[in-house]
């Protein structure tokens, strides 16, 4: 049983749900993940808020272009669109990376995508289809850090690990000691498998994207057929990839 | 209750919104300080805004530093219109950039200004003059042109109540001419662009229409005002904005 103070202590606490910022950013969020349009009647099923309230935020929020009313409903807005594509993080990966990205879809035919960390997953930053044509190939779609091969090359060289204690909270024992080898096995090949682990019948290889001082910022990635693609084959591929992009940031 | 709450949101946006416009048009990373200089609000208001955003991983930080973070660039690459727009346009404008050899610009209309959804650049050292998600005034571009000469007239009505910045000698600022060059531009389905946004660099655009609508973007060659004809690269910018239009309406999703 809780205490009245531990209670309070709970409700004064700065990062609690109810704050403006964090309604505004679960609206967003709703929209976003309606993929397409939503109602307001959704969206406060989906967010837990008081229909009066979503209501409310999302006039605000469409006025500013955040989000835009359409004949169906309510959609994310043109405001979004150009914040995301001024973001520094993403524009200057992909400046770096666009040529390495088409070289290494060309020399392959294999899916490549480019990725950062977030949270618990990977987010997508540019995708290139190859062969298998059924693999979610948008940017800005997410996959999980834990299982991915993007992102074991992320938190093989994540100096933060904090981050690394995060994604691989949900392993235990075995599987916790498991994954630190693998983590400690990709250090030192500078590659990444994930051998079906995420997709059934996909094999994936990714290697890390640097800073100009040593700090991971991303993973660069190919996807194909686990049976047709030979990961001994790409692997010095992929690792050449994102060892040209690392230069070609330090350059920039 | 309700009053406060409202006020509340709406000052938080408001902020929120101001920090965010202050990183400009090249987010090259901030401190606190210049941030709060720009948006206008006081160092210490813009530090805690900038904590709660950066907990949202909304802007990112790297030592002292602030940029525009992950999160915005994935809601914005979740934005509809401009997706179905990419998807359906890159091969249309690929195919006009080869046959041009010029860069090829989709754009779509938002208040006075045009805002850049998808670039495919001529030569591999073409110098960029405009960035995807950038903005430029809709009067002093042919995709203006060609957005507002097809838009309601009180688009244009509006846009030409307000100021007509003069971006080069060349531009268009006094309301009357702008709106006499929409009606040719109506009749002729191609806008051009004289050194009127930058000096040195021409272009024609067309307005991409669906089902006698307001045009839902508009598709433009660019180039060098020396190499570029803008009249003698209208007709294939015309059928590319028809050939776009096409396939959009055959998606009737639009």
């Amino acid at each position: 049983m809780m205490s009245l103070a531990e209670w309070n202590t709970t409700a004064a606490a700065r990062s609690s749900p109810l704050s403006v910022l964090d309604r505004i950013v679960a609206v967003l969020d709703a929209v976003k993940e309606s993929d397409g349009t939503t109602t307001i009647t959704e969206i406060a099923a989906q967010t837990g808020l008081p229909k009066s309230t979503v209501s409310r935020l999302v006039a605000e929020l469409t006025q500013q272009r955040y989000l835009e009313r359409t004949e169906e409903g309510v959609t994310l807005g043109l405001r979004l669109f150009e914040l995301g594509a001024r973001a520094s993080l993403p524009r200057r990966l992909l400046a770096a990376a666009g040529p390495v990205i088409r070289n290494l879809r060309e020399a392959t035919g294999e899916r490549v995508g480019l990725w950062v960390q977030q949270g618990t997953d990977m987010v997508s930053i540019a995708a290139v289809a190859g062969r298998l044509p059924m693999l979610p190939t948008r940017a800005g779609m997410r996959s999980p850090a834990l299982t991915t091969a993007s992102g074991k090359a992320y938190l093989a060289f994540c100096a933060d690990q904090a981050v690394v204690n995060r994604v691989s909270a949900p392993l235990i024992d075995d599987a916790a000691e498991h994954f630190r080898d693998e983590l400690a096995h990709v250090r030192a090949s500078v590659v990444a498998l994930d051998i079906e682990e995420s997709y059934p019948g996909i094999l994936a290889v990714a290697s890390p994207v640097l800073s100009v001082d040593r700090v991971v910022l991303g993973a660069i990635s190919i996807a194909g057929p686990s049976g047709a693609m030979d990961p001994e084959r790409v692997a010095p591929l992929v690792r050449a990839a994102g060892t040209t992009v690392t230069r070609r940031l330090a350059a920039a | 209750m309700r009053t406060a709450n409202w006020t509340d949101s709406v000052s938080v946006l408001d902020r929120v919104t101001a920090v965010f416009d202050a990183f400009g048009e090249q987010d090259e990373g901030l401190g606190v300080s210049e941030l709060a200089r720009r948006a206008n609000l006081p160092k210490s208001t813009v530090s805690r805004i900038a904590a709660d955003l950066v907990a949202q991983r909304f802007l990112d930080r790297d030592g002292d530093r602030l940029y525009l973070g992950v999160r915005l660039f994935e809601l914005g690459q979740t934005v509809q219109q401009p997706r179905r727009l990419r998807r359906f346009a890159l091969p249309v404008m690929t195919e006009l950039r080869d046959v041009i050899g010029h860069t090829v610009h989709l754009a779509v209309l938002d208040g006075s200004d045009v805002v850049f959804i998808a670039i495919v650049r001529g030569a591999a050292t073409a110098r960029p003059l405009a960035r995807i998600g950038g903005r430029l005034p809709a009067h002093a571009t042919a995709l203006g042109k060609a957005l507002l000469a097809f838009s309601p007239p009180t688009v244009a009505a509006e846009v030409t109540a307000g100021r007509l910045e003069r971006r080069t000698p060349h531009t268009v600022t006094e309301p009357a001419t702008l709106l006499r060059e929409l009606v040719d531009i109506r009749r002729l389905g191609v806008a051009t662009e004289h050194q009127e946004c930058v000096v040195d660099r021409a272009c024609a655009a067309s307005p991409i229409l669906v089902a006698g609508g307001a045009p839902i973007a508009a598709i433009s060659v660019a180039g060098p005002a020396d190499s570029l004809m803008p009249d003698r690269v209208a007709p294939a910018v015309r059928a590319a904005a028809m050939t776009l239009g096409r396939r959009l309406a055959a998606d009737h999703a639009v």
